[in-house]
């Protein structure tokens, strides 16, 4: 096999979170996308697709072409068509895109905007995508988990170029040291767009994105997640979850009974449904532990759990356990925990 | 208006799954088998649309073995007008059931295609996204909010994005996807799981839909995740902010 060409499709950065917005630069998770394409070519020959328009879009271009040193290349779509991260546009865009340049693998993020738009971008081209890798094991071999991780599936893509895939970014961190050596700069390249076909973009609109308070890390790449579950009965109470999160540095989660209470918003949700974590620390207060819940944190690196019963499933996984009545133990952690640093 | 819903049958969602012993997938003989959970959500969003006025029928379809006709008999105990079963052995990819999907446009030409976001099975979350590109149809996925205006023929879809909603307009015809909090899906009474006996389920194949069943994904294995190693209960606070501090060094 010749050298790879790969790409990956970045959510463009300026959609997805405010802060970005404001500092124009990439998404932590779309590096880990990077990261996977470089396991599938030693050659640096890995190209990532920015779209979008306006002058922090600018910005994010720049940073994107010095992200990462796997990125040889950057290919700018700048229009306003891509203003906002609609599927429509985006996978005509990805469609376009291969046809004329005939890449081997098509990666993005398994985030919400990759999961919209790389299914349909592979509808267009005909093969079947695969979502949410955790491993890859071959220019066409990948696991992933299927039956909320309960069991991992390896599958082979036995189809015509592209390969498509998701990739789980808790699986692919970006190493510090290529954090460090950066790259000596990408080039960069504009698509041209003047063939890009209309046929189904415009029949989609954007309306309005309402974003949550994001004064805490990131849920998705925090280091250290502290969740609610049920056994916390009131949204007041989870307070006491939000505060002990604060002392910590921690990204605050909760479990979907917490979340369908109203206690806090659903973009907290930690589960098969909601999203997978694997931080360096989860601390679980009152979540029993089902297997919904199990999907998208058992592969946190060290798991607490406190729970008032003892024969909760949580503790099956947990590697620290405290049977106790947590009003009595968070308002103790509070106290005795170490200052941040 | 007519509304198609796609509706799976998979392991029910309750069920420790069992990976077997050849490494060939998971066990599903004598396994309790149920709606999807988001097939279930779609539905009742399709029937809340219908009794709302503004859909003249609901129409359940199933890919897959003999036994879907069950799964296909609940949605229309649960209140859809007709069910359309594609009978398939073997495993069908999403591509597969997307391409049928389209072809089963073709006949009924619904108005609005509604399917859950992804199948607690395969976890793919691909098909809705898939069969929209191939119809050209604008999609909203992870919906937790519709509002049809028929005048106009719009849909507004709010979805759940990462970071919070996001609200798309839609022309129709669309595909829309469901997440977890759009709505809670009602239960089939006991008159209505009878006269769903004589409601009628269309069947055809794959060929009949000049739909080709062969894939280019291939299962290698089917393996368990890996144990977490046991671990252990602490008496105290103290002991557990040292063994953080100390043993596991997180803190």
């Amino acid at each position: 096999m010749g050298s790879l060409k790969t790409t990956s499709l970045f959510p463009q950065a300026i959609h997805f979170s405010i802060r970005e917005h404001e500092n124009g630069s990439i998404k932590s998770q779309s590096l880990s996308a990077v990261e996977a394409a470089k396991s599938l070519s030693d050659d640096n020959s890995v190209s990532m697709l920015l779209a979008g328009s306006g002058p922090s879009f600018n910005e994010a271009v720049k940073h994107a072409a010095s992200s990462h040193p796997s990125i040889s290349q950057v290919l700018v779509a700048d229009s306003d068509k891509f203003a906002y991260p609609i599927a429509e546009p985006w996978a005509k865009l990805v469609h376009m895109i291969q046809q004329r340049e005939k890449y081997s693998h098509i990666i993005s993020a398994s985030g919400s905007f990759g999961k919209n738009v790389l299914p349909r971008a592979a509808a267009l081209l005909d093969v079947s995508p695969i979502t949410d890798v955790i491993e890859i094991s071959g220019s066409s071999q990948f696991v992933r988990p299927i039956y909320a991780g309960n069991a991992l599936c390896t599958v082979r893509y036995t189809g015509a170029n592209p390969c498509m895939l998701t990739v789980r970014a808790t699986s692919f961190p970006m190493p510090k040291s290529s954090a460090e050596s950066r790259s000596n700069g990408a080039s960069i390249s504009q698509v041209d767009l003047s063939a890009l076909d209309e046929d189904s973009i415009g029949k989609s609109r954007y309306v309005k994105h309402t974003s949550q308070d994001a004064e805490r890390p990131d849920l998705g790449s925090a280091r250290i997640v502290v969740t609610g579950g049920r056994g916390l009965k009131s949204a007041e109470n989870f307070k006491m979850i939000e505060k002990l999160a604060e002392k910590l540095g921690a990204a605050v989660g909760a479990t979907r009974a917490v979340v369908d209470a109203g206690f806090v918003p659903n973009d907290l949700q930690v589960g098969q449904t909601g999203k997978i974590v694997a931080p360096e620390l989860y601390m679980a207060f009152g979540v029993s532990g089902a297997i919904q819940h199990l999907a998208g944190m058992r592969d946190s690196k060290v798991i607490v759990a406190v729970n008032k019963d003892a024969d909760a499933p949580i503790f099956q996984v947990a590697d620290y356990g405290l049977v106790g009545d947590l009003f009595e133990v968070i308002p103790e952690l509070l106290e005795k925990f170490p200052e941040k640093k | 208006m007519k509304i198609m819903v796609a509706i799976k049958r998979v392991v029910d969602y309750a069920v420790k799954i069992r990976v077997k012993s050849d490494r060939t997938g998971v066990e599903t003989n004598n396994v309790k088998m149920s709606m999807n959970p988001f097939c279930e959500i779609a539905l009742e969003e399709a029937l809340r649309i219908k009794e709302s006025g503004l859909a003249s029928e609901v129409v359940a379809v199933s890919m897959g073995p003999a036994q879907c006709v069950d799964t296909l008999r609940t949605g229309l105990a649960m209140g859809a007008d007709r069910g359309v079963h594609v009978e398939a052995a073997g495993q069908l990819y999403p591509l597969t059931v997307a391409k049928i999907l389209k072809s089963l446009v073709e006949v009924e030409k619904p108005g609005l295609i509604i399917l859950g976001k992804q199948a607690i099975d395969d976890d793919c979350n691909q098909t809705g996204q898939m069969v929209a590109g191939l119809l050209s149809w604008p999609q909203g996925t992870f919906a937790s909010k519709v509002v049809l205006d028929k005048e106009k023929q719009l849909a507004m879809v709010e979805r759940e994005v990462d970071g919070g909603l996001e609200t798309l307009e839609l022309d129709l015809p669309a595909v829309i996807t469901t997440d977890l909090r759009l709505n809670q899906p009602r239960y089939a009474t006991l008159p209505n799981i009878m006269k769903a006996k004589s409601k009628p389920i269309k069947k055809y194949t794959p060929q009949e839909l000049n739909v080709d069943v062969k894939s280019d994904l291939e299962v290698i294995q089917v393996t368990e995740p890996p144990k977490r190693k046991a671990g252990v209960i602490l008496s105290s606070v103290e002991e557990l902010i040292d063994k953080l501090k100390n043993e596991a060094r997180v803190i």
